[in-house]
């Protein structure tokens, strides 16, 4: 019988290289997964819940020579890209509270895992993912 | 006496070394070395409040906490989390330290 | 006897990869801000961090499918762009160990390989020296 069953994929370690990444970053496989499948989940943990910030902040950009490179990772408007094509996003509540400054710190629609939310219950995912 | 530019790239998300690293910038500032630790990278999250305690004897001993301004941005991490006494810096500033006669840089 | 290396200020020995932290990128801003100030600066990579001035990267990355028409550097090119920004200043080498151990060659033209050997040579040429992450 098929597996209709979404997949979970977790992200847990953030910022890998934003000179030589650029736009194929973990959230560029995750948006490509998300489409493929049909709809998957995310769950940030550690410092990828800074992903999932509001406030995406100054686009970010650096000088290399006389270069203007402004194509880095923008990880906030990743994660608004995927709740838009129907991800589920989820960030871990222990590790937003080491930096959450108020309420609307967190993106509206990321839903926060733990302890009042549960966190994903990895029976109900066809499998889990670490990216 | 030297002066020391120590550079912190992890921070507690990397593991125990950057607090031991933290510690070594102690020690040098308590055998009367200047010492200016610098944050960057993911290393940046240490000097926000909670982030690494023994960053506040660092500063009780007349050390300076700097803090990579771009770093802080692209994490979206906000400004007032960050421990008193900590100076946002941007890396013009940590190259002109470095160019310093007498200053020796250690990256971890 | 051997021809001597030539100071510089500093050296930036990038011995971390690629891909795993912003190691490469705050090996680029600090090589930057040092330049802009008139430093001169000897660049060592080590490791798979030779992997960044691969000739077989190209002066592109790979098409984003988002954004199809749009032209990301490769971080040979922007090593290029770099080393063509601050000819007097600036030099790259690559360890030719590891280029060779990891796959790494040829390197683009301006990359000057040496023998792991040599390294120290290149501490001794400099005022101040930092590795940047680990092989």
């Amino acid at each position: 019988m098929a597996d209709h069953r979404r997949r979970l994929l977790i992200i847990e370690r953030a910022y890998r290289g934003a000179l030589e990444t650029q736009f194929a970053d973990v959230l560029y496989l995750a948006r490509e997964l998300n489409r493929q499948q049909g709809g998957t989940d995310i769950l940030l943990r550690g410092l990828a819940v800074t992903f999932a910030a509001a406030d995406p902040g100054p686009a970010p950009a650096m000088t290399v020579g006389r270069r203007k490179l402004e194509t880095l990772p923008a990880p906030r408007d990743s994660v608004r890209s995927l709740l838009e094509h129907g991800a589920t996003v989820w960030a871990e509540e222990v590790d937003l509270a080491a930096f959450e400054t108020g309420p609307n710190w967190l993106r509206a629609g990321v839903r926060r895992a733990g302890p009042a939310d549960p966190l994903p219950d990895w029976s109900t995912y066809r499998g889990v993912y670490f990216l | 006496m030297d002066e020391y530019l120590l550079i912190e790239s992890q921070g507690p998300w990397g593991g125990p070394g950057a607090d031991r690293f933290v510690a070594d910038a102690v020690r040098l500032r308590e055998s009367g070395c200047p010492v200016s630790l610098f944050l960057v990278e993911n290393g940046v999250t240490a000097a926000l409040t909670g982030g690494a305690p023994v960053l506040h004897d660092l500063l009780k001993l007349g050390g300076q906490l700097w803090v990579d301004t771009f770093s802080l941005d692209h994490r979206a991490l906000a400004r007032e989390r960050l421990l008193p006494g900590a100076q946002l810096v941007d890396m013009d500033r940590v190259a002109a330290k470095l160019l310093e006669t007498g200053v020796r840089g250690v990256w971890h | 006897m051997g021809r001597q290396l030539p100071r510089a200020d500093v050296l930036l020995a990038v011995m971390g990869g690629p891909h795993v932290n912003d190691t490469v990128t705050s090996a680029v801003r600090l090589a930057q801000a040092l330049l802009e100030r008139g430093a001169t600066v000897q660049i060592w990579t080590c490791g798979h961090a030779t992997g960044l001035t691969k000739q077989s990267l190209g002066g592109s990355k790979p098409r984003n499918l988002e954004n199809w028409e749009y032209d990301y550097p490769s971080s040979a090119m922007l090593a290029k762009e770099l080393l063509d920004s601050f000819p007097e200043q600036l030099t790259w080498y690559s360890c030719r160990f590891c280029t060779e151990e990891r796959g790494s060659q040829p390197h683009i033209e301006q990359i000057r390989l040496r023998p792991p050997f040599k390294f120290t040579e290149h501490l001794d040429a400099v005022d101040n020296a930092l590795f940047l992450g680990v092989c």
